[in-house]
């Protein structure tokens, strides 16, 4: 995988002589004053982090936009994104997104781009036209590669397999020596390596790593797991995943506590009854005052009866 | 307020009867009182505004954020829960204490306290980011949320406070049915509908009395609970600042100080605009700056609690809190609410002179914004201060300010709550009348007596 910084081409002969005819223009005070020179000037860089992401044979590429602010890089958010083929180029645009709060913006390839017969893609993902920034565009070559993984229990011991392969000029899969790959398993927050250190691809473009058997799993101990090549110099993001009964089951304990942290339906028995008993007691007085008001009105009624 | 002895004779008594009733009646506003009214109705309008466009647009037009989850809105939740505990000081700690000098005082305070615990209330669902869920709060309530707590004993108090409001008005509210001449049918068909069938019989005098006297007693530990649960909304929590056995007096003691400021102030109101220098007396604020003294020492002694023991050890995330109040971002608005707005006003009102109605005045408007802003002192520099420490967050969102709606909004609620206590004193007598009346002996107390 590898990527540049370009410039789009926006030197179109109309282009040109708008150019031209505003810098002779810019010479003259009465058409250019100076906040609209100095506006001009000051309009920031956005800087556009290009990545490829390849999960089960989906391609993806990932954009990240920042810009300098006193000093520091913030994410931007809102920002659209042109993705191109090879170049930009109006009949090349593949498609279009807009950056998250996060600064991201992802695009997912399609298909035909992953079943055609090119070894090598070249992807640009770029800012146009926007008010906000200057043109800037970001360019990414990746390498057609597959990464397959098994898993397979022998004698007791759970072993996951993976294999990295890249297509050669007739198109058949050939092994990748030396790729640094890593398995996973899904957690909440994030992936869990299954091991502390992982081997490269030895000459198969195989890798095998021993699986743990006390990871904790669903109620029917399935895990996800995935097997990872990451941010590879050609082949950029690899990943492909398999869920598989290896963990250990959840047992939840079923059993309810009567505590200040359950759940309403189980509330402590005392702080039901102490808070009951001062709202009875407390709302029955003001019961008791509102039904003597009543009697305020029926007395009166009798005294006015009594009175006529 | 004297009480004088019954040496008038029948006659004399009704005629000072009636001047009193002149007096004491409630009266349509002049130009200035119509202005007053308009300028709050705009202000709450304005507010409310806002308020719709936050329903529309959601709670991200404050400047409340993910570390930040509380701001003014809450601050000010804060300070009405305050001001209202003033209702049952005057109408029942004092009432209960045989304090006779309260008489002028009760309908004021009490109308002080329905007005701020109706617009607590309200500014608790402002806060709230989808109103229209309000119901499940009841619906879904647990029981052991402090929350939930919260919710019960706000209404438990408004509904004593409008009885504790409502019931020493009906003989008052008897008299405007019957004596009150030249005044628009629905308002002759309110006093009707208000006074139910009230004729001053001993059997409802009895009734009332006796109603108000439990009321009194009942409300006494609601209103300690209001103020100690709204104050575990923040100590149940684990936080810096927050983390405090000492926050229920504190609270408690803080809202007494307010809520008998706020009643100085409106004292002054009246006494200015509605020449009510007989009733309002130099006497009558010399006691309540004692008063007010008295809280504010207690005040002042729990503040020392609060501050100087974790200004002693200066533990952790503590120390960061208590350097941001002491000497960081928050310092001046810390000293100058701490010596504006609780030592300066407890120096003034300790010498006689100092407790002289336009000096009280001064000191209760100090006290009264000291109050609003240390509450944004509780709420805010904690929440600036977590535990976890702030992590890829936007610079914003690690510093609070309100933003413009923020304050439109919340000006809006405190002008709501003036706006209610304008409309009270528009319909109903400020002072109480036949209260007043028995205190001079102007009308026969006795069946009371015997009760």
């Amino acid at each position: 995988m590898k990527s540049k910084n370009i410039h789009p081409h926006k030197f179109s002969g109309l282009r040109l002589m708008l150019l031209l005819g505003l810098s002779l223009a810019a010479n003259h005070s009465i058409l250019f004053s100076q906040s609209e020179e100095d506006s001009i000037a000051e309009k920031p860089t956005a800087r556009i982090g290009l990545v490829y992401t390849q999960v089960n044979q989906d391609g993806r590429l990932v954009v990240t936009v920042k810009t300098k602010v006193e000093g520091a890089f913030e994410n931007v958010p809102g920002v659209k994104i042109n993705f191109y083929q090879t170049e930009i180029a109006a009949e090349n645009l593949l498609g279009k997104a807009i950056t998250n709060n996060k600064g991201q913006a992802d695009f997912l390839l399609p298909d035909s781009l992953q079943k055609d017969q090119d070894i090598l893609h070249t992807y640009v993902a770029a800012i146009e036209g926007n008010g906000q920034f200057e043109d800037v565009a970001e360019e990414i070559t990746v390498k057609k590669a597959v990464l397959q993984m098994t898993l397979e229990e022998e004698d007791s011991t759970y072993w996951v397999k993976v294999f990295v392969g890249s297509p050669d000029e007739s198109g058949e899969i050939v092994p990748a020596p030396d790729v640094e790959c890593k398995v996973f398993v899904k957690r909440l927050y994030g992936n869990l390596p299954v091991a502390e250190e992982f081997d490269v691809t030895d000459e198969d473009g195989m890798m095998s790593v021993e699986f743990p058997r006390d990871i904790p799993g669903d109620k029917e101990g399935n895990l996800t797991i995935i097997a990872m090549v990451e941010e590879h110099e050609e082949f950029g993001t690899l990943e492909t995943n398999e869920v598989k009964a290896w963990g250990v089951p959840l047992v939840i304990n079923q059993q309810t506590f009567r505590e200040l942290w359950s759940n309403r339906a189980n509330a402590p028995y005392s702080l039901m009854i102490l808070t009951n008993v001062i709202l009875l007691g407390v709302w029955g007085t003001i019961a008791y005052i509102v039904a003597r008001l009543f009697k305020v009105f029926k007395i009166g009624k009798t005294s006015i009866s009594a009175s006529k | 307020m004297k009480k004088k002895q019954p040496t008038l004779s029948t006659s004399e008594r009704e005629q000072a009867f009636d001047a009193l009733n002149e007096e004491l009646n409630p009266r349509p506003f002049g130009r200035l009182g119509k202005l007053w009214t308009g300028l709050l109705a705009v202000i709450f309008l304005a507010g409310l505004f806002f308020y719709i466009k936050q329903i529309r647009e959601g709670l991200g037009i404050t400047a409340m954020r993910d570390f930040s989850i509380w701001g003014i809105y809450i601050s000010n939740f804060v300070f009405f829960v305050a001001v209202s505990l003033v209702g049952s000081l005057i109408s029942a700690i004092l009432k209960l204490s045989n304090v006779a000098w309260r008489t002028p005082l009760t309908r004021l305070a009490e109308m002080i306290a329905v007005s701020a615990i109706i617009l607590a209330a309200l500014t608790i669902i402002v806060d709230m980011g989808r109103p229209d869920r309000f119901l499940n709060v009841i619906i879904h309530a647990r029981i052991q949320s402090p929350i939930t707590w919260d919710v019960i004993v706000i209404t438990t108090y408004l509904m004593i406070s409008i009885l504790l409001l409502y019931l020493p008005l009906l003989p008052d509210l008897a008299l405007l049915r019957d004596r009150m001449k030249n005044i628009p049918k629905w308002q002759h068909k309110l006093y009707t509908w208000l006074a139910i069938n009230w004729h001053d019989t001993p059997e409802q005098k009895a009734i009332m009395k006796k109603s108000v006297r439990v009321l009194a007693i009942v409300i006494v530990p609601i209103a300690l609970g209001i103020h100690t649960v709204t104050s575990w909304l923040f100590a149940t929590t684990f936080r810096p600042g927050w983390d405090s056995t000492n926050f229920g007096p504190y609270f408690v003691s803080g809202a007494f100080m307010v809520g008998a400021a706020g009643v100085i102030g409106t004292m002054w109101v009246f006494r200015k605009y509605y020449r009510f220098e007989k009733y309002f007396t130099d006497d009558l604020f010399d006691k309540m700056g004692k008063l007010l003294v008295l809280l504010s020492f207690i005040y002042l002694y729990f503040n020392i609690n609060e501050y100087l023991i974790p200004a002693y050890k200066m533990k952790g995330h503590e120390a960061d809190h208590i350097n941001a109040l002491f000497t960081g971002d928050f310092a001046p608005l810390f000293w100058s609410v701490q010596i504006g707005g609780m030592i300066i006003p407890i120096i003034v009102l300790l010498f006689k002179k100092g407790r002289k109605p336009l000096p009280m005045m001064f000191m209760s408007a100090l006290v009264i914004l000291g109050a609003w802003f240390k509450r944004f002192l509780i709420v805010v520099p904690t929440l600036e201060h977590p535990f976890i420490p702030f992590n890829r967050v936007p610079e914003a969102w690690k510093h609070y300010f309100p933003t413009f709606a923020e304050w439109t909004i919340t000006a809006g609620t405190l002008a709501g709550a003036l706006l209610i206590i304008t409309l009270l004193v528009r319909l109903f007598p400020v002072i109480p009348i036949v209260e007043t009346a028995e205190d001079l002996h102007l009308i026969d107390a006795e069946n009371e007596e015997k009760e």
